[in-house]
């Protein structure tokens, strides 16, 4: 049986980065795909609204983007958390799995296709996490898999993950909005006693390298600052 | 009058006997046991996934002996099994290890173990700048480790990074009978 997935994108001055990003996920041959426009202002909603054929700049449209249904909105800056659980309660009934990513993230070749596999394969998994690569320089970047004693010491995850419908709506409160998703510890522990927050050996996702543009102007003001430091001394 | 108990454990030895010879073993070696040296047995993927296997591979082969060794005890998740003994009594204990992190690897090399099996779950230790070289060496530079990964990215990495050799097979997730296969090919 085909169980359907969507993906909800969350956007922030995102406008080198985010067509690959929506490339990547049409390649992935997802059910749904929604895009969530967290107020940003480098004019990345005009750029998806003239990309899927939008009349204006509306705050809501609706489109077929390589026979893929997409929904676009426009939405004031907010806690991520809001936006995302107003798209997962809008498609709830759709879908079984949810994949949450940032704009300046995309995926891998098989990513969807993967993430099938292991829903399928464990009952017991509430969500999936996993490493990314790093695009430019080709380095990998290393995350702990979940369990309590790494918790408590550092952790480290982002929102880019996959979960389960059903766990999701056995939070009772769902992602809280008080808190970044970053800091959201207490919704990290309910999750985990659904069911394991499973860290996926393959990589799932690739981040885009972002070059620092006044890297140089930095360097002057250091230079600086040492060449004070030495007049001091 | 034949006794049904003496059946059923004539019956137990002859399975026994037929598991262990598709891994290449006879029942009067003393290398059935095997140990699993995990950092705690509290909520985490690892320790789950090797309890549910533990427990599963204890009511279907009887001819293993499966000694869980623990650093840190907390409650359960699941029941298990097998016994769980703190790392010092690794002192008293006489056969092969599966070791999951860098740190039970460490402590494992203190005692007197034939064999270690190293099943690299996570790879973010390479990122851990207090390994000091004598750590690295000792264990990725050791003949009686042997080291397995989860993925082949994971192995291209590790290869890279530490310039050994890893085993060819891939655990995507615990599985302790081809472990157990893997560890008595290398004796």
């Amino acid at each position: 049986m085909h169980k359907k997935t969507t993906t909800i994108l969350v956007s922030n001055n995102n406008v080198s980065t985010i067509d690959r990003c929506i490339e990547s996920i049409a390649e992935n041959n997802v059910d749904f795909i929604v895009i969530m426009d967290n107020g940003s202002t480098d004019n990345t909603y005009d750029l998806l609204c003239k990309k899927f054929g939008a009349i204006g700049v509306p705050n809501k449209y609706e489109c077929l983007y390589k026979k893929i249904p997409t929904f676009i909105f426009k939405k004031q800056k907010q806690n991520m958390s809001i936006l995302i659980n107003e798209a997962i309660t809008m498609f709830a009934e759709k879908t079984d799995y949810f994949g949450i990513i940032e704009g300046n993230y995309y995926y891998c070749a098989d990513t969807i296709k993967k993430i099938n596999e292991i829903f399928n394969k464990y009952n017991y998994i509430s969500a999936i996490v996993s490493n990314f690569i790093l695009d430019n320089p080709k380095q990998t970047i290393i995350k702990r898999s979940f369990d309590i004693s790494s918790f408590v010491n550092n952790y480290d995850y982002d929102l880019n993950m996959f979960l389960k419908s059903e766990s999701f709506f056995k939070l009772k409160r769902l992602f809280d909005p008080n808190y970044d998703l970053m800091c959201d510890y207490e919704m990290l522990l309910t999750l985990v006693n659904l069911g394991i927050i499973y860290h996926s050996a393959d990589f799932l996702f690739h981040k885009h390298y972002k070059t620092d543009e006044n890297l140089d102007q930095k360097r002057k003001i250091l230079l600086e600052i040492n060449k004070a430091k030495n007049v001091k001394l | 009058m034949s006794n049904y108990k003496h059946k059923i454990a004539i019956n137990n030895l002859n399975e026994s006997e037929k598991i262990l010879s598709d891994i290449g073993l006879k029942l009067n070696d003393h290398l059935k046991s095997i140990g699993i040296f995990l950092k705690d047995n509290g909520m985490s993927q690892l320790s789950f996934l090797f309890l549910k296997n533990i427990s599963e591979l204890v009511t279907q082969y009887k001819c293993f002996d499966i000694n869980l060794f623990v650093q840190q005890l907390y409650p359960n998740i699941t029941d298990i099994n097998c016994p769980i003994f703190q790392c010092k009594d690794l002192l008293t204990f006489n056969g092969n290890i599966i070791t999951t992190t860098i740190s039970t690897t460490i402590e494992a090399l203190n005692y007197r173990i034939n064999k270690i099996l190293f099943y690299i779950f996570d790879i973010h230790f390479i990122q851990d700048n207090n390994l000091t070289f004598n750590k690295i060496d000792s264990i990725f530079h050791n003949k009686n480790v042997i080291l397995i990964t989860r993925s082949q990215e994971y192995k291209k990495i590790i290869e890279n990074f530490y310039n050994t050799k890893l085993e060819d097979t891939i655990i995507e997730n615990p599985n302790i009978l081809e472990m157990a296969k893997i560890l008595f090919k290398n004796l």
